[in-house]
């Protein structure tokens, strides 16, 4: 086993040629793979990413930052607020270390999402080292582009698999003004469930709605001018139709964190599936068995903890017709469910990855 | 059996077109300067009679076009003079439109406005809206990532398809993304939008809807000049506001969309902008107070809040109606279609300006503000001399100074036919041998919309 870290594009470029034909994988910060997992078997090549880090351009006036794949996302979401904006996908940030490149390989996005969008949405751009150590660029710096193939969108959710994400270009938004949150406790599933499908289908230009299924916890977010979120606040708590409580500032983070993913321990596994509202009890039911369930972004995704093997979601999920992949924790980047036509992924992958290198 | 024969199995008299007059509407597109007859044009009802007439062609070795309303600005339904067009206007049902899960299932040939129509009934629309939405169709607004006034908000086509049916151009039948705005695997449905029909024809369409803003508060500032227009964009970004559009027109623009609909822009100005904030109606009153101190500070001569939905509709009207408008200015125009990073703007509107004076064509300018797309309208009368190639020597400048800004050749229109010499100048030979190697991998005879995009000119 070899490592290697290197601290430039030009470098990555060389580990990834000059490692060949040995098996790559590649290291970030460790938040959704456990860095020792990184390295199984002793003829891989490993690449730690950490080194290569920082901002390669930003003009805040533009909405656009460039930034390289090993910078923590907390690092770039400092240097964004320092300037008024932010990651409007609300990435769920672990611990320091998660980087850029894990965030867009991983795919995840936290509960902001609801509002303009995901990772997916944001990307606009990227440099990418494939298995036979070529840099390819797709995209661009600007907001608006539709010039060549469109391959910075196929690197969100990659796991790793298409090549080395080397830098990125996201769009950025300017923050909100001010958020609060309503958090409405209820009684059962069911009832947190008809709360959240009150929330999602009123017209309250909610910034979040998430819904914690072990503690029938409903939380739901505004963002904007100030001086209208008393006004909103309480239209929303109407609609909701039961005591809310509400909160700002440090509370209000400490409670999103308290929701996200991130709280979950690294042990075991978190299993992301995505879903329709309508859908939503269902997957509920065929995942609540696995371990404690939270539904984020209005109902279109439900993430599972659980501390057992993969076989028997697996199944349960193939029986449901529904995908899902291990996003986080042991045996992260895995697929579930049923399987995506090969007759497309494959060939994107070989293009990308003639020699089978990313694992 | 040869492929005229197999299609003749396929399809009925009436539906496989050979003869000369009828094939002549499907020459060329929205770019006229690009014209080929092809050999034969389907015109498909059924996803099964696509799926057949791909693999016929595949198997006979034949290049094929699938094609809408033929609005294409890039030449990028242009067929070839051996090749099918596969025509899929009648491939036009909504499948299913879900108020619940926000999402609408439609076939290629769906008008893009048609699934805002559907929606809106729920309190729902489609949100790309390209300026030819009334006519285009849903299978050419996937191909090119079509965009709209809405972009740096909302986002592209890519980022409004949740799934797609595709058939490769071997006629394999693959689904990619699913039905819920969050997935797992590699963003593949994000990665065939855009592919200007080289990777297959999409068969069916999953989209996501979102509520119709509670609110909207429209605004129309004008100015004695472009930059400064330009510049007040900045502003207002700067200022923490998010509009859903900034769009801006210049006098010529203006006095033509005046002429066609009475849209009640201010007379004598050089530029105006309109800025549309939209969302909870306490949210935008909020944000009207700040985007207001904004433009009053921005030096306009002249600021207007729309003070109904109809004035609203006007004021949009005008716009969108803008490139057609041109029209009475000019018998002939080129539609640009560049991008700039949005701080570039004031000195890309300077430059083309002074480009404008040294070839001697004149130029109108609409744009999307709020993301950088300009849209110069290069006018020229095909009938005088060297006109056409004068026109087109402006269009190749302006194009050169979108990519030295950092910019794109291309916005919303795709590359097509028309922008293929420069794509090379925009990218590094490594990143145009990429897009080579994936073409080859997913089209090895090259069959899908051949000769767009990635073939250099001769």
């Amino acid at each position: 086993m070899t490592v290697s870290a290197p601290p430039t594009i030009d470098a990555l470029v060389d580990a990834v040629a000059t490692s060949a034909p040995a098996p790559l994988r590649i290291a970030g910060g460790g938040t959704s793979r456990p860095r020792s997992a990184a390295a199984e078997a002793p003829g891989d090549a490993v690449l730690d990413l950490c080194a290569l880090a920082g901002i390669t351009a930003y003009d805040p006036a533009e909405c656009v930052v460039t930034v390289l794949a090993g910078t923590p996302v907390r690092q770039l979401a400092d240097a964004l607020a320092a300037h008024g904006q932010y990651l409007p996908w609300d990435p769920p940030i672990a611990s320091a270390e998660a980087t850029v490149g894990g965030m867009i390989a991983t795919g995840v996005s936290g509960p902001g999402r609801y509002r303009y969008g995901g990772v997916r949405d944001f990307v606009i751009g990227a440099r990418v080292v494939d298995g036979r150590g070529r840099l390819i660029a797709s995209g661009g710096q600007v907001v608006k582009n539709a010039a060549g193939f469109l391959l910075h969108h196929a690197l969100v959710g990659s796991a790793g698999r298409l090549g080395v994400i080397a830098e990125v270009s996201l769009k950025v938004f300017p923050r909100p003004e001010a958020t609060r949150t309503l958090v409405v406790r209820t009684g059962s599933l069911a009832e947190a469930l008809g709360a959240h499908e009150r929330l999602r289908l009123a017209n309250l230009d909610l910034d979040a709605l998430d819904l914690d299924a072990a503690s029938a916890t409903v939380s739901a977010r505004l963002a904007g001018a100030a001086d209208a979120l008393d006004a909103r606040a309480d239209r929303a708590i109407g609609v909701a139709g039961r005591a809310a409580d509400t909160c700002t500032g440090t509370a209000e983070a400490q409670h999103w964190q308290s929701q996200s993913l991130a709280s979950w321990p690294l042990a075991g596994a978190t299993v992301k599936v995505p879903a329709t509202p309508s859908g939503l009890a269902a997957v509920l039911d065929t995942l609540a068995p696995f371990g404690p369930c939270r539904v984020s972004v209005g109902g279109a995704v439900v993430y599972l903890h659980t501390p057992q093997a993969m076989d028997a979601i697996d199944a349960a999920l193939i029986a449901q017709h529904r995908v899902g992949a291990v996003v986080r924790g042991t045996g992260a980047g895995t697929r579930l469910g049923v399987r995506p036509s090969p007759a497309f992924a494959d060939r994107v992958r070989a293009t990308l990855d003639p020699d089978g290198r990313f694992r | 059996m040869d492929l005229a024969t197999a299609l003749a199995a396929i399809y009925p008299p009436d539906r496989l077109l050979t003869r000369a007059s009828a094939l002549a509407a499907y020459e060329s597109d929205a770019l006229t300067a690009f014209r080929t007859r092809p050999r034969a044009v389907v015109l498909a009802e059924t996803r099964q009679e696509v799926i057949d007439t791909v693999r016929l062609c595949h198997a006979a070795g034949v290049p094929f076009v699938a094609r809408g309303s033929g609005t294409s600005l890039s030449g990028g339904s242009v067929p070839l003079d051996d090749g099918i067009v596969i025509a899929l206007n009648r491939l036009n049902r909504i499948v299913r439109l879900d108020p619940v899960d926000r999402i609408a299932v439609v076939e290629p040939g769906v008008i893009n406005l048609d699934i805002s129509a559907a929606a809106e009934p729920f309190g729902l629309y489609y949100a790309p809206d390209p300026s030819s939405q009334s006519v285009c169709t849903i299978g050419g607004n996937v191909a090119f990532n079509s965009g709209g006034a809405h972009c740096f908000r909302h986002g592209m086509t890519a980022n409004h398809v949740l799934g797609l049916e595709v058939v490769l151009p071997d006629g394999a039948v693959v689904r990619l993304g699913g039905d819920s705005v969050e997935d797992v695997g590699p963003d593949l449905a994000g990665l065939f939008v855009g592919s200007e029909g080289l990777f297959g024809v999409a068969l069916e369409v999953t989209v996501r809807l979102l509520p119709r803003p509670e609110s909207y508060r429209t605004v129309l500032a004008s100015y004695t000049s472009l930059q400064a227009a330009g510049d007040a964009v900045t502003r207002i970004i700067a200022a923490g506001l998010l509009p859903g559009a900034m769009e801006i027109m210049d006098r010529l623009a203006m006095d033509a969309a005046e002429a066609a609909v009475h849209a009640g822009y201010p007379p004598g100005a050089a530029a105006v902008l309109l800025v549309e904030l939209e969302g909870d109606a306490a949210q935008t009153g909020a944000e009207l107070g700040r985007l207001r101190a904004v433009l009053d500070a921005s030096g306009p001569s002249h600021i207007h809040v729309a003070a109904s939905a109809d004035e609203r509709a006007l004021l949009w009207k005008g716009r969108k109606c803008a490139f057609s408008a041109v029209g009475r200015l000019s018998p002939d125009f080129i539609v640009q279609d560049g991008v700039v990073p949005r701080t570039k703007l004031g000195d890309a509107l300077v430059a083309i300006e002074q480009l404008s004076r040294q070839h001697g064509v004149r130029v109108a300018n609409v744009f999307h503000a709020g993301d950088g797309n300009l849209h110069p309208l290069i006018l020229y009368d095909g009938r005088e001399h060297g006109a056409l190639e004068r026109a087109e020597a402006l269009a190749t400048d302006i194009l050169r100074l979108c990519i030295r800004l950092g910019g794109s050749i291309t916005g919303e229109h795709g590359v097509g036919l028309e922008k293929r010499a420069f794509l090379p100048e925009m990218y590094r030979p490594e990143d145009m041998a990429f897009m080579q190697r994936l073409r080859e991998a997913v089209d090895g005879r090259r069959l899908a919309n051949r000769g767009k995009m990635l073939e250099t000119p001769a």
